[in-house]
């Protein structure tokens, strides 16, 4: 391995890594864990593009002395490089160097050692994390029990699972005649679009901008899953990263995603955490039913509130279709008549059981579902995309460590790959087409007929469909069309009305902390949908007369805490390093947890996405600007859903709570609207089937047809939106056959 | 270049004559339609079993080979095969299979293998949660399991190592040659010649043959496993079977129990794709739990079925057959454990022209008239309670 540092700057990182993660009293500081070793040799490798600002860093503590300098010396050093203030140093864009260093630290840490760091899982053993294990047995889950594994990494996991093959695609070249349809995207909005296509008889063209894989790629590995993703390892999203303003008066910045985009085959279907929830019924008609019993006053200044084009009874179908190609877990909901439902009480009504029971209660599950019915709500068992029995071939969830963010190594849970394509290419109607980066729709007399896409040679053609159809994610929905203009669509398509980017609405995460001081949690088992929810407090579950914002949001005990990203979840008073960062989370990774807040975004007329015309992607095309801020419902219904958790962390015996902003920024990968459905063409780009208002043979699906987002993870709906969006395909393919053969 | 020697099929078998090939120094190229232990093989699909005993005396010699390889095989091919050797223990459960046992025990010793006779007492040693109805055992200590597609794929990758050609993922045929076979010919129009072609492709072979007018005496059927969750490790040592249950019962590395056994499964019309059926599965899985008590407390949380290439005597067929054609197949429920000594055998015979132990599983050892092929083919898939 080439070491790219000198001996001297070598000197100076180790000492600068035992200052922030120091050697304790019979324990091993960072150097003798190997994070400076695998620093330098991801010097030489994945991280090449830092060195320079390592070099300059280094050299600037140098200059100061640092390598012979006292404790007391080195740690105002350290001080001084945490808040920038140190001569010399390099200030990137977006984050500090202490930033990124302090990430790769932690990395070295905790990393499964195949990368390097981690040495003899030293890290692991430290904060008592079992690594990657394949699984873990119920009663492990208990809470106050200390898991008694020893650590195991990746590369002795056993492969018990005998799965499908990779789905066969084929790399991108000259178009393809004869297509009834072109997807654009290969994700599970597009795959799902595909296999309802195929199953017609259509003959369907799916353009991939990414490579293909099987869908079970960094299972198990939090490093690759997570670090390489934000920071390269997307293929296509980390060249077009949107940037970011809160409003139409302030400057525009990179945003920090607080989760990767995948862009490749299967999409963020391989690495969603597959809470498969429905909408309730009021959220469709959300606008209507406020006005009825509150007024319409009671609707937020500035706010774009409105019914969806189409009512639950519409979508009904759908999700059960959805549902069953996912193979869903969950307990039916319904009235709590004699204490024997064990679902969520305000569930629409439901026209069949969920494919399977429900993921098992983990201690935590149990130790939230206990504080929350002793204040009186109702907690039941998120549905999930995961399955709990044999399913279609697919193996039950092992309730391993890694699961939102990775794939799934055993296909417990649902992804593209694992679920609609294998059918939808056996079919031999469908191909999938790598590495075809659609750069625009394409008309013909104001109607859409294909799709222009580069090849990763550079070259490009059109590939031409009888109906075009755009299912990638909500940014690139957006820009597509925004980018994609004619003389009929001089603003782009489906923006004569002025509406494409509008509405845009995306999660916030603000989250309450808690932690029970000594007492293992072991949340680091099971998958993060294995998780205890309360909807007391959704949408208008609970009466707002008295209160002074409307709707509300989902308060959930969610696993899965691993510790390279756990070691940065810190309470206010703890610093980033030094003895104290080390004291406080050695002794509490494994008794910390958090309460998880959903909470609904009301769309906004302050907030859209559009162009930036200063900022390009590596094609030199704009990339996508997002105005978002939250507004003043959501700045007054947070932090009341915070006060809520905090009531609930301390009925589940936290002995300290602290919590996250009520802002969180946006890319928080439920990102929607933008290409808003509706009636009418004045307000909304598509109808409900996604049919782009002013340009027939084009559909729009994902998330970005959102009205509204309500308290729940907006897949399902997502997909249950592309298979009616579906029918409407196939019917008009079916007109227009009927129009060439008269 | 064209390779001396083609091998059709990338499963344990195929692999592991390409590699000892390749390893003597022949020219090789290892061609699959897919890749090493694709779905839906009988490598992909098998349950891993390395049991010695109770073979076929022809069997004997080539099992005591592997017996002694396996150990050593990991670090030769320099992968993880998830192999462990927790032995092998086969049970009488009632008064009337002790005789089953016994001859068990004799035609192994006889045949040279280190296999005890074990009463309750050392059953309960041997595996503490085995039920307490089992009153005799036959125990091989050397046995264990190993995973059937780490195999395969080590197998390939040591074979390219030592130069071997892979060609995976494109359809072949055999291509005929002036009297047999010329090599194969892939779906895209492409050849491949040599002067041998092996046919390793398990259930697959009879369609590979029939063009030829080689009708051998083999039928595919469909195996099902299922997987439990997952246990405490280190419970199960053994792979265990009984005289009087269609099963094989072992716990892997993860601690899930995996049950074989000859269930079969149900075609579904996609190739030679099988899929398990519950019927079964749920007397698979009884089956286990009489044995070990515990799998009344686990959940089935997987279940799959491979298609695999069974002989009308039991036996495999390996050896000469049409010039240029070389055959190594049928070997349904024993051929894992053998997989290393017929890799070796079969370079040995193809370097030599003629290798004693591969003589009883000469292709043409057996002639059966059509009615009996046909009944042996046409032999139920769903067992009759």
């Amino acid at each position: 391995m080439t070491d790219m540092l000198t001996p001297p700057e070598r000197q100076v990182l180790d000492a600068l890594f035992d200052r922030i993660f120091p050697p304790g009293e019979g324990t091993p500081g960072a150097v003798e864990i190997g994070a400076a070793e695998y620093v330098a040799a991801a010097l030489a490798g994945p991280y090449a593009g830092h060195l320079a600002l390592y070099r300059q860093t280094l050299a600037a503590l140098g200059a100061a002395g640092f390598g012979t300098a006292e404790a007391e010396a080195q740690d105002r050093l350290v001080a001084a490089l945490e808040d920038g203030t140190l001569p010399g140093l390099p200030h990137p864009a977006g984050h500090s160097a202490f930033d990124l260093i302090w990430r790769h630290l932690r990395e070295g840490l905790f990393c499964d050692p195949a990368h390097g760091g981690n040495r003899d899982m030293a890290g692991w053993r430290l904060i008592g994390f079992p690594g990657a294990q394949n699984g873990y047995e119920e009663a492990e889950q208990t809470v106050g029990r200390k898991v008694a594994r020893d650590p195991q990494p990746m590369a002795s996991l056993s492969q018990d699972a005998r799965l499908a093959e990779v789905p066969q695609t084929r790399p991108a070249g000259a178009p393809i005649d004869g297509a009834d349809a072109v997807i654009v995207g290969g994700g599970f909005v597009g795959s799902f679009m595909a296999l309802k296509l195929v199953r017609a008889g259509k003959r369907v063209v799916m353009l991939e901008a990414g490579s293909p894989r099987h869908g079970r790629e960094h299972a198990m590995d939090e490093l690759s899953a997570t670090a390489f993703r934000n920071l390269g390892g997307a293929e296509k999203f980390n060249a077009e990263v949107p940037t970011w303003r809160l409003n139409p008066e302030s400057p525009a910045r990179p945003a920090s995603m607080s989760q990767g985009l995948e862009t490749r085959l299967g999409g963020n279907s391989v690495a969603w955490g597959a809470v498969a929830m429905r909408f309730y019924e009021d959220d469709f008609e959300i606008h209507s039913k406020t006005v009825a019993k509150y007024g319409a006053e009671r609707l937020p200044e500035g706010h774009a509130v409105a019914d969806w084009p189409m009512s639950y009874r519409d979508l009904e179908p759908f999700y059960d279709e959805a549902e069953e190609w996912l193979g869903v877990s969950g307990h039916a909901g319904g009235p709590r008549d004699g204490g024997r439902s064990r679902g969520n009480p305000f569930e629409a009504p439901r026209a069949k059981p969920y494919e399977m029971p429900a993921l098992r209660r983990s201690g935590l599950g149990a130790r939230f579902a206990g504080a929350a019915e002793t204040l009186g709500y109702h907690p039941f068992a998120l549905p999930a995309a995961i399955l709990t029995a044999p399913y279609k071939g697919r193996h039950a969830c092992t309730y391993c460590s890694f699961c939102s963010r990775f794939g799934c190594h055993v296909d417990a849970k649902a992804s593209a790959q694992n679920t609609v394509l294998p059918e939808a290419l056996a079919s031999g109607l469908l191909t999938i087409v790598t590495g075809a980066r659609v750069t625009e729709i394409v008309t013909e007399g104001g109607r859409a007929t294909g799709a222009r896409y580069r090849t990763t040679d550079g070259a490009e053609h059109v590939q031409s469909g009888r109906q075009i159809i755009v299912a990638t994610y909500a940014f690139e929905n957006t820009r597509l069309l925004l980018l994609s203009r004619d003389a009929d669509h001089p603003d782009g398509l489906g923006n004569n009305q002025g509406q494409v980017g509008r509405y845009y609405m995306t999660r916030q995460q603000p989250s309450v902390y808690a932690v029970f001081d000594g007492e293992p949690v072991n949340r680091f088992i099971g998958p993060t949908a294995q998780a205890q929810a309360i909807a007391d407090l959704s949408c208008d579950h609970f009466d707002h007369a008295d209160k002074d914002f409307i709707r509300g949001g989902r308060i959930a005990v969610f696993n899965q805490y691993l510790p390279i990203e756990a070691s940065g979840v810190l309470p206010p008073d703890v610093p980033r390093w030094g003895a104290a960062w080390r004291d406080f989370f050695v002794k509490n990774y494994n008794s910390i947890s958090m309460l998880f807040l959903d909470p609904e975004i009301l769309p906004s007329q302050n907030n859209r996405l559009d162009l930036d015309d200063t900022v390009t992607d590596d094609l030199g095309r704009p990339v996508v600007r997002i105005t978002f801020d939250i507004g003043g419902n959501e700045k007054k219904m947070i932090p009341w859903l915070q006060d809520r958790a905090e009531e609930i962390a301390r009925g589940m015996g936290a002995t300290r709570t602290w919590r996250r902003p009520a802002l969180t920024g946006p890319i928080s990968t439920h990102d929607t609207g933008g290409t808003r459905m509706g009636h009418d063409p004045a307000t909304s780009v598509t109808d409900g089937f996604g049919r782009v208002h002013d340009t027939p043979g084009l559909t729009v699906v994902g998330g970005s047809s959102f009205v509204s987002l309500p308290p729940v993870n907006p897949a399902l709906t997502i997909l249950a939106l592309s298979l009616r969006a579906a029918g409407a395909v196939i019917a008009d393919l079916a007109e227009t056959r009927l129009e060439e053969t008269a | 270049m064209s390779p001396d020697v083609i091998v059709l099929g990338a499963g344990v078998t195929g692999g592991a004559i390409a590699w000892h090939l390749a390893r003597s120094g022949a020219k090789v190229a290892l061609v699959d339609a897919a890749g090493p232990a694709a779905a839906p093989s009988a490598s992909w699909a098998s349950a891993g079993g390395l049991r010695s005993q109770g073979r076929h005396a022809a069997d004997q010699p080539l099992t005591l080979m592997a017996a002694a390889r396996w150990p050593l095989l990991g670090a030769e091919l320099g992968a993880d095969l998830e192999e462990s050797f927790g032995g092998h223990l086969h049970l009488a459960e009632t008064e009337a299979e002790i005789p089953v046992i016994e001859a068990r025990i004799a035609a192994d010793l006889a045949g040279g293998l280190a296999i005890e006779r074990v009463e309750p007492a050392r059953i309960r040693e041997i595996a503490p949660e085995i039920t307490a109805r089992a009153l005799l055992g036959a125990y091989t200590q050397g046995d264990g399991q190993a995973h059937p597609g780490r195999v395969a794929r080590a197998f390939a990758a040591a074979a390219a190592r030592e130069g071997a050609a892979l060609r995976f993922g494109q359809a072949a045929r055999l291509l005929p040659g002036a009297d047999g076979v010329a090599g194969v010919a892939f779906a895209d129009g492409s050849a491949l010649k040599a002067g041998t072609t092996v046919v390793a492709a398990g259930a697959w072979t009879e369609a590979l043959l029939a063009p030829f007018g080689l009708d051998l005496p083999i039928r595919a059927r469909g195996l099902q496993m299922l997987l439990s969750d997952i246990a405490p490790r280190d419970l199960l040592a053994p792979t265990v079977t009984a005289v009087g249950r269609n099963l094989s019962l072992k716990q892997l590395r993860s601690g899930a129990f995996m049950m074989g056994g000859r269930w079969f499964a149900r075609p579904t019309g996609r190739g030679l794709e099988t899929l398990p059926l519950d019927a079964h599965a749920a007397k698979q899985w009884a089956g286990a739990a009489a044995i070990l008590p515990r799998l009344a407390r686990h959940r089935l949380v997987h279940q799959w079925a491979g298609t695999e290439a069974q002989s009308i005597d039991g036996n495999p067929f390996i050896g000469r057959s049409l010039p240029g054609l070389y055959l190594a197949c049928g070997f349904s429920n024993h051929g894992f454990q053998i997989c290393p000594a017929v890799g070796e055998l079969v370079a040995r015979d193809l370097a030599t022209g003629s290798e004693p132990l591969l003589a009883p599983f000469a292709t043409d050892r057996i002639a059966p008239d059509a009615a009996r092929l046909a009944a042996f083919r046409a032999e139920p898939i769903l067992e009759v309670a």
